[in-house]
């Protein structure tokens, strides 16, 4: 008890604003009012704002909490402390810091878990405990861990034309730039470096074009990288190609330019086509790939109902001069119909250039196949599929069946998959992202909607490092990150002028871009605090 | 009469006698008046049997039995005397008579139980109040009920009291009654009672000298009545009276000087009548059939003067200047009251009344033509009338929210056509750009610039103004019509510009299979190589004269298709545009702007209206792979066809003129139908998938829905919009209707038809869409179309929006 008493002794003294007292006090007086005046719809974002905590008079009832948290560094004790009811996220972040004794610029912003119903505090501590049902009579544990900050805007740069997509999830270092590769709506794929920190050079320079691919003959609508250093895109064209990257150090000449600050970047990147995937037959709006083994396996879905499941060598020397060989027959072919543009496009590529036909051609969708994810990137055995016609499924590859059927009444437009969670979270056309369980095979029920965009969802992203933690891009010209453990955005991202289109995660969970109609990209830190 | 009298005489006196008590008396005199009475009653029966002339009737005489048998009943202890005179022989009449004297008896009853004690009903010696020593001298002391002598007891000597003194324990309480000769033992409750009263107190223990006043006649009804006296014979009596009367009328009737009113013969009619035997009788229906005056209408029930009406109302009742302006204005049937209040200060001030004589003559007037009739007022409530809606959130899925907003196009977005799988959209306006959209993104993703098939000089725009009429303005060129060709495999969209037909490749904006482009590329380019001279052939459009010559059946099938084939090149010339190998475009020999283009369903088909004088040039179909062009409507005599529209299966085109839609079997070459739609102007038409109801838009703002199975006239006409209709719309695999209008609005509709007759199918208003702005000449929404998958709406403005309505929520 000596311990108890001392830090809420502690806390009576130094905290001003909150009246954290022991239990025994808190006896005293319980007639108290409960003031409800949080059920505003505040985010409450601002973390220093926790002037209206203060106002919480002495008659506030309490509730005893016990804080745990898997960081060393800001471990308090874990004997329960009453706080009151009223106190909200920065309430609670402020009695840590307290208890931490943090003062002014050492403070660090909490957030807090409801560790019984797996449940952020997002408002006051009443009303989570009357929505989740949970008794004020019992010891709250909630666990804490230091707030996510609001991305920062670290880079950006503009493109000629709109873009419809973009990927970054090439496995990069720690301290290099990330290379990301957007699609634009002309038909292009551009490779780019993206500093990890903005420096004093601003923005602008963030953002470094390796090299530029004219890939399709219509706007490109996806693009994955994979493996170590393989690409995937698909467009209107209705075509799905396979690209070979390299990273190419430059002259030792730019280089010194560069040393000087020219804006000439000091390397490049080679792209050269692996595979051309034809069998759609209209244009392709979703793609995703993985690498297995030599195998780059995919799956493409678009207008014409159906999901393609690609496999293409990627590969030794001997494959690649054996496609050769038959990539020339088929452009041969096409050269006596009047089909010379595909190859005049593709002619960069065209030493590589194969032509490739499905594996399977699954086919079940009424309408056109607008979003697509593999379950687990590393074993490409199911697929799940969101649709315009309103359902998702799930396919299993290998027997290229329908294994689970959810039915929404409500046309999908993303998708992405959590195997960390095992939860699906779709984007919609209704402007609600909706969170499905993607192991219930039965009747389908919505576990989330996250309703807080104004128009179409186009990307929903899970964190690679956080599990709960989910982006969505929407034609509000915003993108927003949820905890999927509250159904309030945590941050809402308004630096697009014009609707987002893509969306992608770096590897490492660290770095968010996005592209989107004003033609730009753009790269956002999203700030991490590993646990031990 | 003498006999009256002394009956008149002796009746008071018997009663006084029976109140005496005095039955002794009393006897006796009932005896003189049985007498008396029995002569009198004779007497009378005498003189009634003058008047009746011996009608006595057995009625009479029952009535006397019955009479003889109550008056022995009631008369148990009755006198001997009248016994004896029964028992002589005396005649009914006489016993009837003994009514009289039980009149008094009953009096005398009720005082019996009132008064008498139970004591007195032992008293065996009847001797009366008189001196027991009258007896002193005979052996017996009385005379019991039946008159025999009381005979007196040895009485005991006073040894024997003696005795009885010693023996008897009641002999102290035990004493001599002389009258009765007998001895009476006291009871304790008489010991009691005497000892009570020779203390002076009341007799009984608890006797209450002064109860509690109870106030029986408090006016308080009771169940029981207080008073319970006997109902009196006369109240069972027949009247004598009215005998008498009726005696009387009918010795009347019998002399002949009282007449039946009746008619004699009605008895007759009578007796031929027929009876509905098991018939219920209505007697009120009965009386109504009877009744043959008009009903009775009351007078209207004039309602009492209040304040307005006074010379000097209060200052409330005064009507402010714009009331009074108000009801001057008003008609006269409009107003609620027929006066405007006015305000004097004095009674005398108040000047005649003006309208006196007016009135007066109305009221006559009113009177003369009786116009008084019974208003059937129904006191429904209007709400009530209106069938009940279901929520428009129950009829879900309908486009309620904008989606995406097509950026663009500069100036009026005319026309916008949906591509068949929904992934795509043209639309084309005044910019005289034609643009596909990718419909999810809004993205441009292909345009091309027509304005170099823009007639040179201006062109003549027909519009409709507000009140429904046409109206005439001139603009330089525009894409008035855009149409998504059906077929998924023919990426073709056509255009309308000026005189000109425009196909247009689109297959460049989104992929298609190499199929798909051989199809497409056959449609556009295919057949052109064969007619490669159409290409530099000028003169077809010179050789205005299309030779409609009517081929001879000795012609040979070869011949007819060479002749149709020249007639076809003659009407249409048809070009590849030559810096764009994408486009190919014609103009109709002979004709005006294009009106109107739709593609068949099958693709290949494309028909076109023209505005042009002849009338049977105005709709031609051009079959487009084999580029021929006919004219199977040669014999529309209508002059002005606006619209086109093929039935979604049968061989049938509706061909909408300004007021009617013709309806024309294509195989058949016949008119099937003309239905009158009753507005000035048609503007659009809509089909539903079922192909059995047809809806028409006008730009006199109605919609008219006509069931084409039932009737040529429309089976409901509805008026909401505000402004000329624009475009009306059925969704392919929704139950929703949607129509767009110049004021700026697409009101949508959950539209149900049933395959059976007996529902008609309903129509719902659930949604009106406003993202439009009005324009300053009057243009609202000009174009509208549904998705064909989803339960969206597409619509284009004369603002230069396009937009896409999703379905929300």
């Amino acid at each position: 008890m000596d311990v108890d008493e001392g830090a809420a002794q502690e806390v009576e003294d130094d905290v001003e604003d909150d009246d954290v007292e022991e239990e025994e006090a808190s006896e005293e007086e319980q007639g108290g009012a409960e003031e409800d005046e949080d059920e505003d719809d505040e985010d409450d974002e601002d973390d220093d704002d926790d002037d209206d905590d203060e106002e919480e008079g002495e008659g506030d009832e309490q509730i005893r909490v016990k804080f745990t948290t898997r960081f060393s560094k800001y471990r308090v004790t874990e004997t329960s402390i009453a706080v009151p009811l009223s106190l909200r996220r920065a309430g609670l972040s402020e009695v840590v810091n307290h208890l931490l004794g943090r003062e002014d610029e050492d403070r660090v912003v909490f957030d807090f878990l409801i560790v019984e119903k797996d449940t952020l505090v997002r408002r006051n501590l009443e009303y989570h405990l009357r929505t989740l049902k949970l008794s004020s009579e019992e010891v709250l544990h909630l666990e804490y861990a230091p707030a996510l900050l609001e991305p920062e805007l670290s880079a950006e740069e503009k493109w000629p034309d709109w873009l419809s997509c973009v990927d970054a999830r090439r496995p990069t270092a720690e301290n290099e730039d990330l290379v990301a590769v957007t699609g634009s709506y002309d038909g292009s794929l551009t490779f780019c470096e993206v500093a990890r920190s903005s420096g004093a050079a601003g923005l602008a320079k963030g953002v470094t074009v390796l090299s530029k691919v004219q890939a399709h003959r219509a706007a490109v609508k996806g693009v994955t990288q994979f493996g170590e250093n393989y690409v995937s895109s698909c467009g209107k064209d209705g075509v799905v190609k396979v690209w070979s990257t390299s990273l190419a150090e430059a002259a030792p000449v730019t280089r010194k330019a560069a040393a000087n600050g020219s804006s000439s970047s000091t390397r490049s990147m080679n792209c050269t086509q692996i595979a051309g995937c034809e069998g759609h037959e209209r244009s392709v709006e979703a793609l995703d790939a993985v690498q297995i083994g030599n195998f780059a396996v995919m799956g493409s879905g678009g207008w014409d109902q159906s999901v393609c499941i690609w496999k293409v060598a990627l590969g030794n020397e001997d494959d690649v001069t054996a496609a050769k060989e038959e990539g020339e027959d088929e452009g041969d072919a096409a050269n006596g119909s009047d089909r010379k543009k595909r190859k005049v496009k593709g002619a960069k590529a065209a030493s590589a250039l194969k032509t490739v036909k499905p594996a399977s051609v699954l086919s079940g969708h009424t309408d056109s196949v607008s979003a697509l994810t593999w379950a687990d990137r590393g074993s490409p055995s199911t697929l799940f599929s969101g649709s315009w016609d309103r359902s998702i499924r799930a396919w299993d590859v290998v027997r290229e069946v329908c294994t689970i059927k959810l039915n929404g009444n409500k046309v999908v437009t993303a998708i992405a998959h959590n195997p960390t969670t095992a939860t699906i979270a779709t984007g919609h056309a209704d402007e609600q992202v909706r969170l499905w369980d993607s192991r219930v095979t039965g009747e389908a029920i919505v576990k989330l909607s996250l309703k807080s965009h104004e128009a179409w969802i186009t990307s929903v992203q899970w964190s690679p490092s956080r599990p709960h933690l989910l982006a969505s891009a929407s034609q509000d010209q915003t993108i927003k990150l949820w905890d999927v453990r509250s159904s309030v955005p945590l941050h809402t991202l308004k630096s697009h002028t014009n609707k987002v289109f893509g969306l992608s995660w770096d590897a490492s969970g660290t770095m968010l871009m996005s592209a989107g109609a004003d033609s730009m990209l753009r790269a956002y830190r999203v700030g991490t605090e590993k646990s031990d | 009469m003498s006999s009256r009298a002394t009956r008149g005489a002796a009746l008071p006196s018997g009663m006084s006698e029976a109140l005496n008590g005095n039955a002794y008396e009393d006897e006796s005199n009932e005896d003189e008046e049985v007498v008396v009475e029995g002569e009198s009653s004779s007497d009378e029966d005498e003189e009634e049997d003058v008047i009746v002339e011996g009608a006595s009737s057995d009625d009479e005489e029952d009535e006397d039995d019955e009479d003889d048998e109550e008056a022995e009943e009631d008369r148990a202890a009755a006198q001997s005397a009248a016994k004896l005179k029964r028992a002589t022989g005396k005649t009914a009449e006489a016993s009837k008579d003994a009514a009289k004297p039980r009149k008094f008896r009953g009096d005398e009853d009720v005082r019996a139980e009132g008064y008498a004690s139970s004591d007195e009903e032992h008293e065996e010696n009847t001797i009366g109040n008189v001196p027991l020593h009258w007896y002193d001298e005979f052996d017996h002391i009385g005379y019991d009920k039946a008159g025999r002598k009381l005979v007196r007891k040895e009485g005991m000597d006073e040894v024997d009291k003696f005795l009885a003194s010693k023996d008897d324990p009641f002999y102290r309480r035990t004493f001599y009654d002389a009258k009765n000769d007998q001895s009476i033992v006291l009871t304790d409750r008489e010991l009691i009672m005497a000892r009570r009263m020779l203390e002076g107190k009341f007799p009984e223990q608890g006797f209450n000298p002064e109860p509690d006043y109870v106030d029986f006649f408090s006016g308080e009804k009771n169940v029981f009545p207080i008073a319970d006296p006997y109902e009196p014979k006369r109240r069972f009596v027949p009247s004598k009276f009215e005998r008498q009367k009726i005696l009387k009328i009918m010795h009347g009737i019998r002399a002949g000087h009282v007449r039946r009113q009746g008619k004699p013969e009605s008895k007759k009619e009578a007796k031929n009548e027929v009876y509905l035997m098991w018939g219920e009788d209505d007697l009120a229906e009965d009386i109504k059939k009877r009744r043959k005056a008009p009903k009775h209408i009351p007078a209207p029930k004039v309602t009492p003067p209040d304040h307005r009406e006074s010379y000097h109302p209060p200052e409330e009742y005064l009507p402010t200047p714009e009331e009074a302006k108000a009801w001057e204005e008003a008609h006269p049937d409009d107003r609620k009251i027929n006066y405007l209040p006015q305000d004097f200060a004095q009674l005398r001030r108040v000047p005649a009344y003006a309208n006196y004589v007016r009135e007066r003559y109305e009221r006559c007037i009113d009177l003369y033509l009786a116009p008084r009739k019974e208003v059937r007022r129904l006191n429904i409530d209007p709400e009530s009338l209106v069938p009940k809606l279901p929520k428009p959130s129950e009829l879900r899925p309908f486009p309620n929210t904008v989606a995406v907003t097509y950026f663009g196009h500069h100036g009026r977005v005319r026309s916008l056509a949906v591509d068949p799988s929904g992934e795509l959209l043209a639309s084309g306006g005044d910019d005289m750009i034609l643009r596909i959209w990718e419909v999810e993104s809004g993205r441009c993703l292909l345009s091309h610039d027509l304005s170099q098939y823009a007639p040179e000089e201006n062109e003549e725009i027909s519009r409709v103004t507000e009140d429904g009429e046409g109206e005439v303005s001139t603009k330089k060129g525009f894409i008035s019509r855009v149409a998504w060709n059906p077929q998924m495999q023919y990426r073709v969209v056509a255009a309308a510009v000026g005189e000109n037909v425009i196909l247009v490749d689109v297959s460049a904006a989104s992929f298609a299979s190499e199929e798909d482009v051989e199809a497409t590329e056959q449609l556009m380019g295919g057949a052109l190589a064969e007619a490669g001279e159409g290409d530099d052939d000028d003169d077809n459009e010179e050789n205005a004269e299309v030779a409609e010559v009517d081929l001879g059946a000795e012609a040979s099938e070869e011949e007819r298709m060479q002749q149709a084939l020249r007639d076809s090149r003659r009407m249409v010339g048809w070009k590849k545009d030559k810096a764009d190998r994408t486009v190919i475009f014609w103009k109709e020999a002979d004709s005006g702007p294009v009106l109107d283009l739709i593609w068949h369903a099958k693709g290949v088909y494309l028909a076109t209206v023209t505005a042009t004088k002849r009338s049977n040039a105005q709709v031609t179909v051009h079959h487009v792979l084999k580029r021929m062009s006919q004219r199977p409507l040669r014999f529309v005599k209508d002059q002005r066809v606006q619209r086109l529209l093929f039935h979604p299966r049968k061989p049938i085109i509706f061909v909408a003129s300004k007021r009617y839609v013709h309806v024309y079997h294509l195989g058949q070459q016949k008119r099937l139908k003309q239905l009158k739609t009753g507005s000035q102007w048609i503007s659009s038409m809509a089909i539903h998938p079922d192909g059995n109801n047809l809806v028409v838009g006008t730009y006199d703002r109605r919609v008219s829905w006509f069931d084409l199975d039932i009737s040529s006239k429309p089976w409901r006409t509805l008026k909401y919009h505000k402004r000329a209709l624009r475009e009306v719309d059925f969704h392919d695999r929704y139950p929703l209707f949607a129509s767009a209008s110049d004021d700026g609005t697409v009101h949508v509709f959950h539209a149900r038809v049933f395959e059976d007759f007996d529902k008609d199918p309903y129509l719902i208003p659930v949604k009106v869409l406003r993202g439009h702005a009005q324009t300053l000449d009057g243009l609202g929404v000009l174009s509208m179309a549904f998705h064909p998958t989803q339960p969206w709406l597409f619509s284009a403005g004369a603002d230069g929006r396009l937009q896409l309505f999703q379905n929300l929520g």
